[in-house]
């Protein structure tokens, strides 16, 4: 697999729920990275697989997506851009919205290394309030 | 040239000319029909939506009016067929409040013959409201 490919089944693994399917895909340590305010539960920075596991559980006890599609996905060396859009709902206030993202991955060796989430903070920060 | 490379010349080409000051050369590569774009937020002068190459030119007029920008380093280029991505630093001072702002961006430029048709600005939408809010 290209480190495109490896990427785009992370995202069809996010599509059908199978987290592990996601971690397997992730180097040991792994930094994951999602800038924030700290109202956003999801938000910051988590090491390693049980960080990123933690990070799976603070969306699922927060948000539900309606929508979440990955739109572009661009390759470059150890590098792999994806783009697309998101509809959600906020589940502690029921308050929904929508974001464009993008996720900067940094491969090692066919396992993901790094990434750097970047969302409508303001919008998500919102939706929390 | 490839289609990639010639679409990362002329992005690579408007970084140069954003940091020389020369907005001109920036509104020449864009499409008449240009959706200029960027999260929404209403704290930002410059956080909505703007159409035609008229409003490449309000966008970067309400940008210098409101921010002195003191790092705006684009790191890294991206091109795939249309797209051009670019992921970079900025870091700003908001002229009404004093207050910074320092985050990493990621841009996207959506490209036809040549030519920017769509632009997207991913940014740390609350680090900027915050800045722009006393």
């Amino acid at each position: 697999m290209t480190n495109k490919e490896i990427i785009q089944q992370m995202y069809a693994d996010f599509g059908q729920g199978n987290i592990p399917g996601i971690l397997n895909a992730l180097s040991d340590d792994i930094t994951w990275d999602t800038p924030g305010p700290a109202i956003i539960n999801w938000a910051g920075v988590r090491n390693g697989k049980a960080g990123v596991m933690d990070f799976f559980e603070q969306i699922r006890s927060s948000t539900v997506y309606e929508k979440f599609e990955p739109l572009v996905f661009i390759e470059e060396g150890d590098k792999v851009v994806a783009h697309g859009i998101a509809n959600f709902t906020t589940t502690t206030t029921g308050k929904t919205g929508v974001s464009p993202w993008t996720m900067l991955w940094t491969l090692n060796n066919g396992k993901a290394l790094h990434v750097n989430n970047l969302w409508d903070t303001y919008a998500i920060a919102e939706t929390f309030m | 040239m490839s289609t990639n490379e010639q679409n990362l010349a002329t992005i690579q080409n408007a970084f140069q000319n954003f940091a020389t000051g020369n907005i001109p050369g920036i509104i020449d590569c864009c499409t008449h029909d240009i959706i200029w774009d960027a999260y929404h937020h209403t704290a930002v002068p410059y956080g909505k939506a703007y159409n035609g190459k008229a409003g490449v030119g309000e966008f970067f007029t309400t940008l210098s009016n409101n921010v002195d920008y003191e790092i705006f380093e684009p790191r890294e280029f991206f091109a795939d067929n249309d797209c051009v991505l670019v992921r970079g630093y900025h870091e700003a001072t908001v002229k009404s409040t004093g207050k910074k702002f320092g985050h990493d961006f990621l841009m996207q430029f959506r490209m036809r013959d040549g030519m920017i048709y769509y632009y997207f600005a991913f940014t740390d939408s609350v680090d900027q409201a915050q800045a722009f809010q006393s």
